[in-house]
């Protein structure tokens, strides 16, 4: 019980886009790792930024080791956001930072590390994932592998807990990614971190993730492990799995 | 890194040259009250009666400065201290005697000051000394004296204005008798008239009482008199 | 719907605009207070950066066009008084007029409406592509607040600059004027200077620090809170301009009030 380190329950939430979520649960243990996926609008875009309260009305609860993440005030959710990396879509790197001074800024932030220990800590990191030719490099001139690399060094440069990862392999090179999914995966075989996904290809994932919860309109439709998501003969995993437009799932 | 310094460097002297040119500018203004060419006295006086901002201040009747200011003292009883900004080569001593005096005819106040016979320490910025207020004799003297002539003036001129006017008074007292014996003689020669008026008003009286009887009597007749 | 009417709902849709424009940055003014609780988590080094890149921007780059400005209302003011003040008899008031037009009000005036109108600016435009670019979610997303480390440093930058400004384009106002002036008129330099000396007072060196102050805190928060408005990137022009016209609205009302406060 003490190595769950997030749990939702029932928790139903309404975004600004009027995508929403109903009633989803599941529990996070230290280690584990999911996989969310699931066609267009089915909450995929909501459950981080819910996880992370950028949602503030949202029934059920949230707790993050324990704690209800509704009852945090001000500073707390600032702190509890710095536990929990989020490397998302967009990536939202610094546009008018070098790529140094983008990882190095939460650091900065928050870090107690001297500014001689984060130059260190940050060249290391950018060295494990091969940055080190474009380090003074602005955003505007990286490549979209530089750019994910450098938001993945940014997302894990204060060592979270948590590491949450949205649509991380879609439209990327595999060769060019390969430091990025060798970090990634010492990451996810780490038994004290956990990393959740949110993809469209959740095949792609066999093998790394422990968990796998398919939402449709908001809904949990399919969870299990590895062995249930291949083998389950859920039918809107079938459909999904299939690619098909026959099934329970209504696709335009 | 070098890139930061060198903007940290233009930073930091942007903010420095400002500051040493507003610092330069407020010493400037200090210095220029401090070592500037005059001292300030306070005279301690009792009233603003007589003095306000901008009075002189004299030595022999040689204007040596100005007062430029006045605060209020609220104790131990109201006083006030008038800032006399003197000009500093005027040696002055601490028993020196401040005068407030009128300096003309229309009532100018200034501030007269007076080095003592035995002379002391000499007065240095921001030293106090008391005021006296001094009525001044000779320029009252001369106000009487010039009210006195103006009155003696005046007399004179009634005098001539009631001997001018005697004979015309004489003039205008005939003049009315005249007038009063004329309306007596009107009045007089009117008495006749009045009778021969009031006698023909009886006649007329009469002849219509004759008509009125004649109506009476033939009223057709009367009405057709005359007609044929 | 009579002509009448159409008055009535425009006026009321007008007021009813300004008033919710009101609440909102007051909201928003709210939320930057309430945000300086994180303060002691702030390390100053993270924002260091952004303190000297906003100054060297604001203040620094800024500076040609100060001096340039500041000379010509300098040599301008200092022609036309030096031609017209002989002919009221009032030549010895020079200092005093320099003092009232120069010090009081267009220093602080044409410092703020260069600063607005480059600086003001920019911050609008940068916070706002910023939001639509998601670089101020992934702030959040690392537990920086975003309030305090977009708006802090620029307030602070924005009282440096404008004080470093304001001192430079009076000083440039009085001595480049005083040059250029030499050209049409002759005025003894010792003269010049004791003038101006002599209409100083203490409320002038007052009214400059506290001007500096409040639009150095006033210019980056309004355009800080337009820079956060707009919803889609086709709303950032529109809220840039918003920005310049608004804050320089304010700034004058302000100057206005500042001036009725210290010399009324």
């Amino acid at each position: 019980m003490d190595d769950i380190i997030l749990t939702l329950k029932d928790v139903s939430l309404e975004s600004e886009d009027f995508e929403s979520l109903h009633n989803i649960s599941f529990s996070l243990r230290k280690g584990d790792n999911i996989v969310f996926f699931g066609p267009e609008n089915s909450g995929l875009d909501i459950i981080f930024p819910g996880i992370l309260r950028f949602v503030d009305n949202f029934e059920g609860d949230i707790l993050y080791k324990g704690e209800s993440i509704r009852e945090f005030d001000y500073i707390e959710i600032m702190n509890y956001r710095k536990d929990v990396g989020y490397l998302h879509t967009d990536h939202g790197l610094i546009a008018n930072m070098s790529v140094e001074q983008n990882i190095s800024l939460p650091l900065q932030y928050h870090s107690k590390m001297s500014s001689r220990e984060i130059k260190e800590f940050v060249n290391s990191l950018i060295s494990d994932l091969n940055l080190d030719y474009c380090k003074k490099f602005r955003p505007v001139d990286l490549t979209s592998s530089e750019i994910l690399r450098t938001s993945y060094c940014r997302a894990i440069a204060l060592d979270p807990d948590i590491l949450l990862v949205e649509h991380a392999f879609e439209r990327q090179s595999p060769l060019n990614i390969m430091s990025f999914y060798n970090s990634l995966k010492k990451r996810i075989l780490s038994p004290h971190k956990s990393v959740l996904f949110i993809t469209f290809e959740p095949e792609k994932f066999v093998g790394l993730a422990d968990n796998y919860i398919m939402l449709f309109n908001g809904r949990v439709v399919f969870m299990g492990n590895s062995y249930d998501f291949l083998h389950s003969e859920n039918e809107y995993l079938v459909q999904y799995k299939n690619m098909s437009v026959q099934g329970p799932m209504a696709i335009l | 890194m070098a890139k930061l310094e060198k903007n940290e460097l233009r930073v930091g002297l942007f903010i420095l040259i400002p500051m040493v040119i507003l610092l330069f500018f407020i010493m400037l203004k200090l210095g220029y009250s401090i070592a500037g060419s005059t001292i300030d006295i306070y005279l301690k006086i009792d009233s603003l009666t007589s003095v306000k901002k901008g009075t002189p201040v004299k030595i022999k009747g040689y204007t040596i400065g100005r007062v430029v200011e006045l605060i209020p003292v609220y104790r131990p009883a109201l006083h006030f201290l008038a800032t006399m900004r003197i000009q500093k080569e005027i040696e002055l001593y601490e028993d020196c005697s401040a005068i407030i005096q009128n300096q003309n005819v229309i009532g100018d106040p200034s501030i007269e000051l007076k080095n003592p016979e035995k002379k002391g320490l000499l007065l240095s910025d921001h030293d106090v000394i008391e005021g006296i207020e001094y009525v001044n004799l000779e320029a009252i003297l001369q106000d009487v004296h010039v009210l006195l002539t103006t009155l003696s003036k005046t007399v004179n001129i009634f005098k001539q204005i009631s001997l001018d006017s005697r004979y015309h008074l004489r003039t205008l007292v005939s003049n009315l008798s005249s007038s009063v014996s004329n309306i007596n003689r009107i009045l007089a020669d009117s008495q006749k008239d009045i009778i021969a008026v009031m006698s023909a008003f009886r006649q007329t009286a009469q002849t219509m009482n004759e008509i009125s009887k004649e109506l009476k009597k033939h009223p057709l007749k009367f009405l057709f008199k005359g007609k044929k | 719907m009579s002509r009448e009417n159409n008055i009535a709902v425009y006026t009321g849709r007008k007021v009813i605009g300004f008033w919710k424009g009101i609440k909102n940055f007051v909201d928003f003014i709210i939320s930057i207070i309430h945000s300086f609780q994180s303060f002691k988590y702030l390390r100053f080094r993270s924002i260091y950066d952004i303190i000297i890149n906003q100054t060297r921007f604001t203040g620094i780059h800024a500076l040609p066009f100060v001096v340039f400005i500041a000379l010509l209302i300098g040599g301008t003011v200092i022609i036309q008084s030096m031609t017209q003040f002989p002919k009221f008899g009032i030549e010895g008031f020079i200092g005093n007029l320099l003092v009232i037009i120069i010090v009081r009000e267009i220093g602080p005036l044409a410092t703020a409406m260069i600063v607005i109108s480059r600086s003001g600016s920019a911050i609008t435009a940068e916070i706002a592509t910023q939001k639509q670019n998601r670089e101020l979610l992934s702030l959040e997303t690392m537990g920086i607040d975003t309030k305090l480390y977009i708006v802090f440093p620029r307030i602070i930058a924005s009282i440096i600059s404008i004080f470093s400004l304001m001192i430079i384009f009076d000083s440039v106002a009085f001595f480049g004027g005083y040059l250029i002036s030499q050209l049409t008129v002759y005025i003894p330099v010792d003269v010049f200077i004791r003038t101006l000396l002599d209409a100083f007072s203490i409320e002038d060196f007052i009214a400059t620090i506290l001007k500096s102050l409040i639009y150095g805190i006033l210019i980056p928060l309004l355009c800080c809170y337009y820079g956060f408005m707009p919803g889609s990137r086709f709303e950032i022009p529109i809220y840039v301009s918003r920005a310049v016209i608004r804050t320089l609205s304010i700034i004058f009302v302000i100057n206005a009030l500042l001036s009725a406060l210290f010399y009324l």
